[in-house]
């Protein structure tokens, strides 16, 4: 009996051990969302990533088509911020960080992609990634020196959003089939929507900022049931990436500025 | 060149362990990676699954089974979001796979083992398909009509090609890896 179960150890002793590793190794992996795994990977790859042109250039000639392109929404925010919250005063936040994409999704069903820049630099979950020319989607995780951005594009995404000549309000969803375009749904019957109108997200969005510009309505179908829909395509370059801004989540924005108990109730 | 047989049985074994830790974080490191020829249609290959495939082609289901588990929780970490997991998808092919080889339905290694992966792709897109049913709770009759079957239909697809196509330069070296050290042990 002993003899056997010796035997039976000397045989599977590597492959019990093996397993404990492998599992033990697996979990802390999952765990630590495999901070360790994103770590190298930036190490690696940052060498061979296009560097085409340096954050300073990307700022300043996108800064300049931004403003321009926001200069209505901001003032109509102004004055809804205003209106909303009497001691919010509705400044500008800089960007924390510019950051390098340098990847992209770890998994075919999300849709995602990975920058070089993490919570050493400031950047934390809930932040919010721009390219120059409009939203890109939030950090959904990070590491010291990366993070992953889940983009406006992927099914789970929801944003808050209105039209902003009209000001008519829906959320705009990731939809899979077209990769740049995503599906606006309108809270309104009859909404007053034209295609080619600027769709920038709603100041009552909880994950956005309000005002960032998300894209152009390409495509209308009124009839739809539930809710009229709209398809929307996103003015930031999503399949060809190279560089985003990150800016801090709106709940620091908001806890900086406290809201008056009879502000409005809304999601 | 390193001369096997004058190793110890346990340095063959710490030697074994390294190559295919290195092998997983090779893979693992793959996965964000789009070279050319490595995405259609954004749907990249699936390097840890196929790790599991090639290493289960030859082992035990229990084998078969340890490595989707890590490997799954590997993924899950990786892609930052624990449902649906990976784990279930990578054991399901990683005891299919070892269970295909047992009844010996293969034999030419070249094409079986594209064959095997493009197969277990599909099957292992299914295992994650099912888990995001589950979750949205999408009824039995409006499955075909969802944008879940839409996007099963894409990510198997492509994923299957491209994983197939890219499984013998992971297999190749491996394999060979692996039968010298059972060579050496025997």
């Amino acid at each position: 009996m002993n003899f056997s179960a010796k035997r039976w150890w000397g045989k599977n002793a590597g492959k019990l051990v093996g397993s404990a590793v492998a599992i033990t190794g697996g979990a802390i992996l999952w765990h630590t969302q495999a901070a360790s795994i994103w770590e190298i990977y930036r190490t690696i790859s940052l060498p061979f990533q296009p560097n085409a042109y340096s954050p300073a250039v990307v700022a300043d000639s996108r800064a300049e088509q931004l403003e321009l392109e926001l200069a209505e929404a901001k003032a109509q925010n102004e004055k809804m911020k205003k209106l909303l919250e009497p001691n919010n005063d509705g400044s500008q936040t800089k960007p924390i960080t510019v950051a390098k994409v340098i990847g992209r999704s770890a998994d075919n069903w999300w849709q995602q992609i990975v920058i070089g820049k993490g919570s050493s630099d400031g950047v934390q979950v809930g932040s919010i990634a721009l390219d120059g020319k409009g939203l890109v989607g939030r950090v959904a995780q990070v590491t010291p020196h990366t993070s992953q951005v889940l983009l406006a594009t992927d099914p789970s995404s929801r944003i808050g959003a209105l039209i902003s000549r009209s000001r008519h309000m829906g959320y705009i969803q990731g939809n899979n089939d077209r990769s740049d375009r995503l599906v606006m749904q309108f809270f309104d019957k009859t909404p007053d929507v034209k295609v080619n109108d600027t769709v920038v997200t709603s100041n009552v969005s909880q994950l956005y900022p309000g005002g960032l510009v998300v894209g152009k309505i390409v495509q209308i179908d009124l009839a739809k049931v539930p809710a009229p829909e709209a398809i929307v395509k996103l003015t930031a370059p999503v399949n060809a990436l190279e560089w985003l801004q990150i800016y801090p989540s709106p709940p620091t924005n908001l806890q900086a500025a406290p809201k008056p108990s009879t502000a409005p109730q809304s999601n | 060149m390193i001369k096997f047989d004058n190793l110890s049985k346990t340095n063959l074994m710490l030697l074994n362990g390294l190559v295919i830790g290195l092998s997983v974080l090779l893979c693992a490191l793959l996965i964000p990676t789009r070279w050319p020829g490595m995405e259609l249609i954004n749907i990249a290959p699936n390097w840890l699954m196929m790790w599991v495939v090639a290493w289960s082609v030859k082992r035990s289901v229990w084998e078969g089974m340890v490595a989707g588990i890590a490997l799954g929780a590997i993924q899950d970490g990786l892609s930052g979001s624990h449902l649906p997991s990976h784990v279930f998808s990578l054991v399901v092919v990683g005891v299919l796979t070892a269970v295909l080889q047992k009844q010996r339905y293969i034999q030419e290694e070249v094409v079986s083992i594209a064959i095997i992966t493009f197969f277990m792709t599909g099957i292992a897109e299914a295992v994650t398909a099912i888990q995001y049913i589950l979750q949205t709770r999408t009824s039995f009759a409006d499955i075909a009509s969802s944008p879940i079957w839409l996007r099963y239909q894409q990510v198997a697809l492509a994923s299957a090609i491209l994983s197939s196509l890219w499984m013998p330069v992971l297999y190749y070296p491996l394999n060979r890896w692996w039968e010298k050290v059972e060579s050496v042990e025997d």
